[in-house]
Parts: C-alpha cells; structure tokens; sequence
C-alpha cells in the first residue's frame, strides 16, 4: 500500500508540475503574442488608456475667418497622436464636425465651414481619449 | 490516509499556480504603473519647458521692405521654432512656413528674414510657433509694427 500511494504521488506531482509549466509558458506565450500583434489585456490596456491621455498634448495656438469660414491652428506637441472627436462652439456641439487626427508633434489648420459674426466666442474641442481644450476667441 | 495525499498534492499545485498567477499580475500591474509613472514624469518635465519659453521678437523693415527679426531667448531653455504663420488680414489668408530655428538660452538670431513685404496697406499676424506648442507674435497694422 505505502509503495502504491508513493508511486501516484509522484506520478501526480510529475503532473502537476508539467501543468504548471505548461500554464507558465502559455502565460508568457500569451504575453508575446499580444505584444506583437499590438493587444492589451484589461489590466495593461486601462493603464494604457490613462498613459495615453495623459501624454495627449494640444494647444489651440490662433483662430482666423474668412468667408469660408473657421481657421484653426492647432499644435499636438505631445509624443501620441490625437484625434479631435467633437467641436463645441460658444458651448453649442457642432455637429458637422468630422474627427481630424493631427500626427504627434506637428501643426494642423482645422477648416470649420461655419462664419461667426464679429465679437468674443469660446471655442472648445473634445478629443477621443477624452481630453478638452478652449479658447477664447475675438473676430 | 488516500485522500490527504491527494489533498497534498492539490494544495501545493493551487499554491503553485495562485503563485504564478500573483505575481505574474503583480509584475505586469508594475510594469504599467511605472509606464503610467514615466508618462507623468515626461508631460510634467515637457510642461514645465513651455511654460520657460520665452522669446523676444524685435522686428524691423529694411531698405527694400522685407521684415526682420531679431530673436532673443530670454528664457532658461532652448526654443525651437517649427513654424512661422503668416495671417494676411487683408486677403484672409493663413499661411503657414516650416522652419527649424533652434534658439538656445542667452542666444539672438539676428536679422532673420520673414520674407513678409511690409507697406503702408500692411495688416498682419505673424506667429512664431515653437515645437512645444507656444507661440510668440508679431503684429503689424498698417505697416506699423506692434510686437
């Protein structure tokens, strides 16, 4: 009896250690895998989104109209690229917006086909990590 | 007798495998903290530059009526100057000129050119953007020169 239950003791820890490092490996191959096809798991990728916000840098550098309407210039100093999802002007959403990505440092004119009559105005954009930004403007 | 040598068995593998998952969790909760920790750091430092820029632009017309600019850096770090715009309130126009203008502290750049024609009827903005997102202008209305 004592010889029997030692031999499947062994036979079982034998066994338990191979899963154990078959469960180790698949959690670095896993590990590999997302990192080269650029996913995240739910731990990394909230950290990544706050990462990310957080390196989203914009600056609302001058605001010029014409007949055509809004020019604005804005400069993405930060190392990401953001993307503008919404623009709010005089805190009304304007909803004829289509989302601009500007690439991570460099500059970009956002045309805004809209003329707005002469006097002070707030310009606000929203981008898709979740960042604002305002201004306020004379015309 | 049986029973207690597989329940053995089973605590020392659900330790194991409580082990791996724990510290795996552990070791990937702080490689992320210390990214989000970096990012911080970076933005903090990228942030605390911008607000030491500090240019001061001294425009002049020369005998043929181009405007120049000299540029002092008046600030305690090294101002790089990516773009200068141009907003022509006469014709409404924005237009935009890349430039790679490094100013290091203490330093003028004497002299430079804008290239911009400068007559009586003149009405425009000129910024000079640097590459963190500050600007620093220049306005001349009816060819008189405001900075």
């Amino acid at each position: 009896m004592k010889g029997e239950r030692r031999g499947v003791s062994e036979v079982v820890a034998a066994l338990a250690l191979i899963a154990i490092t078959l469960a180790a490996m698949a959690i670095y191959v896993h590990g590999l895998y997302a990192y080269y096809s650029g996913e995240q798991g739910i731990i990394s990728g909230l950290f990544t989104a706050r990462t990310q916000q957080i390196l989203e840098r914009l600056a609302i550098i001058y605001v010029a109209q014409n007949s055509s309407g809004l020019f604005i210039l804005i400069s993405n100093y930060g190392p990401v690229n953001a993307t503008i999802a919404r623009l709010l002007i005089d805190a009304d959403v304007y909803t004829s917006f289509e989302p601009r990505t500007i690439p991570s440092e460099s500059l970009a004119v956002v045309h805004v086909p809209i003329v707005l009559p002469s006097g002070v105005h707030t310009l606000a954009i929203i981008t898709e990590r979740g960042n604002s930004l305002s201004a306020v403007i004379r015309l | 007798m049986q029973r207690r040598g597989i329940a053995n068995v089973f605590g020392a593998l659900l330790f194991v495998i409580a082990l791996v998952v724990i510290i795996s969790t552990v070791a990937i909760l702080a490689s992320e903290y210390s990214n989000y920790v970096r990012a911080v750091d970076y933005v903090n430092k990228l942030e605390a530059a911008k607000l030491q820029e500090r240019l001061l632009l001294q425009a002049k017309v020369d005998a043929s009526g181009t405007l120049l600019v000299n540029i002092s850096n008046l600030g305690g770090v090294t101002v790089q100057v990516v773009c200068l715009a141009v907003h022509d309130k006469s014709s409404s126009t924005l237009t935009l000129t890349s430039e790679d203008l490094v100013v290091n502290p203490g330093q003028t750049i004497y002299n430079f050119n804008t290239g911009l024609a400068v007559t009586p009827t003149t009405n425009c903005t000129l910024l000079f953007i640097t590459s963190r997102g500050s600007s620093f202008p220049i306005i001349v209305e009816g060819g008189r020169i405001l900075t």
